[in-house]
């Protein structure tokens, strides 16, 4: 990687948007996750813009319940399998497959990563989740959802497991190993020859101390949650920090928080289209006394209405209309987290609790639970200042940008903010080469098993 | 086959980089596939890695997803196995090809009774039998996971904001032998419904398999009056699978097959993408004259394609 640092654009892809009710949006394709030419279309027009990547999330586990919170997550097309199509229709973005190596057998993740990589000529990419979903392993024959240190040291020797298949088969050559671990038991070799990126670069998401140590060891990108710049910047600062004790520079590892962009020609069109986004959320009844005990027992967030809001800013505004305009009182009085609040809704729609432009009990509802609560709305220069600003601060290497419909909000961000930020010069005009990897600035690495055989020489 | 209108063949190609280089470089597997498809074959298949010295290649699945939409019309079977690999994972694979495909996806079951790769998968060696009643049960799952979505189950009504119907969807409750798994699938139901499966049959145990559950069965090449023996025994096993064999690329060959075997299909295999070119060119427009071949037809899926008959849903009210 050179001295000069480089935005790095990643597209999270969930074909009905990142928004809970993105696919209710005029323009949006709602049949989008099994049309599998949309799906190239949209990885186009993020070729288009010189991303980095196309991110294809997954979820091990369906529910009908999800359908207005997060309907993309309910069924889609299997990653591996999009991925390969998607491959099909693109020459250059990186293309990144969720997978779990819980419910997974190393070899065919290898497997089917490394044929990947070849058939996308050095474009694969494996998002290493450890599930945090708990329902998943009843479709696994499990009786009962792994803990975190059992999911980690599984994930840690599975990643060692995949190198060596990936190793494996050097053109003609075929690499002999026997790896014996506490888990895995495999001799080798891969059925694929070793993929054009070596290895297939590694996503990880996490902000657990054993995600932290997995990603700053084997993580080419690391996928952070950045609800702040401060948070974000102490979590950058960790994760390279423990990096270096790897042995690895800081440049190795591009650091990219997630963020939902609504962005317009105007600053006014691009709120009304995120408040078009919120309104088709569904606001819920009061608790019942059963519930008001539950959630008030874990003092978080709840169903979307007036209690949680009560709770979360620690004052009572039970009885109010959605539509009604806050009492200024009610921000004077908020707790600390409750003025946090205030100001995100602010910074996101710029209205308050005075003037002629004010905020709503709804917009309390909607943030109080968790829902339209982060991002940046605005017009493409507030935008390209945000990411700017990110990233000169080095809170990030750049954002995994949330499209919160499809295939708009990606049309909008690529012909409205990418130009800016090309034309100041903190992100690419063009591709520097074909494969991942190169977008990345990184080298494809030395083949684990040569390394061995080499040192036992 | 006495009658004087001949019932045209079904074709198979079988996919088979001519060397290393060449078995991992898209452009060429795209090439041969679209060659296929322009000599009118039903359907491509591809294989797993033969053992023990066969040519390393691209994972199957994958390699029939990227040609998805590089392809319009041809068939695309991968083989996949059963002895190492979790339901849920094959079932969400194979449907999904079905639908990056429009319905042109098939499923060549293989188990670790004819691939013993256990090494490779931190396991023991196990016997015939128990690879077989894995088959039996993740093919059993598969099914279900398949059908845990009805084709009516998503309503995507941007007024209401309802996104499924709830009842349409299913928890399976699978509770047998080796598996237990709750589904529904994170898959819609796939345009066949099912992916198409076939199952080559190279002993009693493929046999079996191919009798209980093959839409296609395959089987290796043989003396014409072999076949017809084999094929007639499998046509009382499985009366609604289509049988194919594989023939010699020539024209008596494949007619032979068809009048002396009585086989619906046969798989053609070629050294080089030479010949397949050849075939193309010459043997093609020999097997038309001669009737043997079926009229270029669009736009079916490969259920549609081989008259197979669509597999109603276990749940469906």
């Amino acid at each position: 990687m050179s001295d000069q640092r480089e935005l790095h654009f990643g597209l999270m892809f969930w074909a009905n948007g990142t928004h809970p009710s993105g696919w209710r949006m005029p323009t949006a394709h709602e049949t989008a996750p099994f049309d599998i030419e949309f799906l190239q279309h949209v990885t186009q027009i993020a070729e288009r813009a010189k991303f980095d990547f196309l991110f294809l999330g997954d979820r091990l586990a369906s529910d009908p319940g999800l359908q207005t919170t997060n309907p993309s997550q309910m069924s889609r097309l299997e990653p591996f399998i999009s991925a390969s199509s998607l491959a099909a229709a693109t020459s250059h973005i990186g293309i990144v497959v969720t997978a779990n190596p819980t419910y997974y057998d190393p070899y065919n993740l290898a497997h089917l990563a490394a044929s990947l990589d070849h058939l996308s000529q050095g474009r694969a990419s494996w998002n290493l989740v450890t599930g945090a979903d708990e329902i998943a392993a009843s479709n696994f024959s499990r009786d009962e959802h792994w803990d975190t240190e059992k999911r980690y040291d599984w994930a840690d020797e599975f990643v060692e497991v995949s190198r060596k298949l990936w190793d494996s088969r050097d053109g003609d050559e075929v690499r002999e190993f026997k790896h014996r671990g506490r888990y895995f038991s495999v001799d080798g070799p891969l059925d694929v020859t070793r993929p054009p990126q070596g290895h297939v670069v590694i996503l990880h998401a996490g902000m657990s101390d054993r995600s932290r140590e997995l990603g700053a060891r084997d993580a080419d990108v690391i996928f952070a949650a950045g609800p702040n710049i401060a948070a974000a910047k102490a979590y950058y600062d960790d994760v390279k920090t423990r990096a270096k004790t790897y042995g690895r520079s800081e440049n190795d590892i591009a650091i990219l928080p997630g963020l939902q962009v609504v962005v317009a020609p105007t600053t006014e069109e691009a709120v009304a289209i995120y408040d078009q986004l919120n309104s088709f959320i569904k606001l819920e009844s009061e608790d019942t006394p059963e519930e008001k005990k539950r959630y008030g027992a874990l003092g978080g967030r709840g169903k979307r209405n007036l209690g949680t809001v009560s709770r979360v800013i620690g004052v009572d505004v039970l009885g109010h209309e959605p539509d009604e305009a806050v009492d200024p009182k009610v921000l004077e009085e908020a707790n600390d987290d409750g003025k946090k609040l205030f100001q995100a809704i602010t910074r996101l729609t710029r209205r308050d609790v005075t003037g002629s432009n004010r905020i709503t009990y709804r917009d309390l509802i909607l943030a109080a639970s968790g829902q339209g609560g982060s991002g940046v709305v605005g017009n493409p220069v507030e935008v390209a200042d945000h990411i700017q600003h990110w990233f000169e601060a080095k809170a990030c290497d750049g954002f995994n940008i949330f499209p919160a419909y499809n295939p708009d909000s990606v049309t909008a961000f690529a012909d409205l903010v990418v130009p800016i930020l090309q034309e100041r010069g903190l992100y690419r005009r063009d591709y520097t080469g074909p494969t991942f990897r190169d977008h990345l600035g990184l080298d494809v690495p030395a083949n684990v098993l040569a390394r061995q055989a080499v040192a036992a020489e | 086959m006495s009658s004087l209108a001949r019932t045209p063949l079904k074709l198979g190609y079988l996919f088979q980089p001519s060397d290393i280089a060449d078995a991992f470089d898209p452009r060429q597997i795209t090439n041969q596939a679209c060659l296929a498809e322009q000599g009118r074959f039903d359907f491509i298949r591809f294989a797993e890695r033969e053992l023990p010295d066969g040519l390393p290649r691209t994972e199957p699945l994958t390699t029939a997803s990227f040609l998805a939409t590089l392809t319009r019309d041809i068939g695309l079977i991968a083989e996949a196995g059963t002895s190492y690999s979790e339901p849920f994972n094959l079932a969400r694979l194979i449907a999904s090809l079905d639908h990056v495909t429009h319905g042109r996806a098939g499923w060549q079951v293989s188990t670790g009774a004819a691939r013993p790769v256990q090494a490779n998968f931190s396991r023991e060696r196990e016997d015939a039998e128990k690879h077989l009643s894995r088959a039996y049960e993740t093919i059993e799952v598969l099914r279900k996971l398949w059908d845990s979505w009805e084709d009516g189950a998503f309503i995507r009504d941007k007024a209401t904001g309802a996104y499924v119907d709830g009842d349409k969807i299913h928890a399976i409750h699978h509770a047998g032998e080796l598996f237990r798994i709750k589904g529904p699938l994170n898959v819609a139901r796939s345009p066949q419904g099912h992916a198409i499966i076939a199952v080559a049959v190279n002993d009693t145990h493929s046999a079996d398999l191919a009798a209980r559950e093959a839409d296609l069965i395959f089987l290796p090449a043989l003396a014409p009056q072999d076949l017809h023996a084999q094929a007639a025994a499998l046509r009382g096993r499985r009366p609604q699978a289509l049988i194919f064999a594989e023939t010699e690329a020539a024209a008596d060959a494949i007619e032979a097959a068809a009048e002396t075997a009585g086989l619906d299909g046969v798989n053609l295999r070629f050294g080089s993408v030479g010949a397949l070119e050849a075939y193309v060119r010459v043997v093609v427009p020999e097997l038309e004259a001669r009737g043997l071949l079926a009229p270029p037809v669009s736009g079916l899926t490969l259920r549609a394609r081989l008259g197979l008959t669509e597999p109603a849903n276990r749940y469906a009210a």
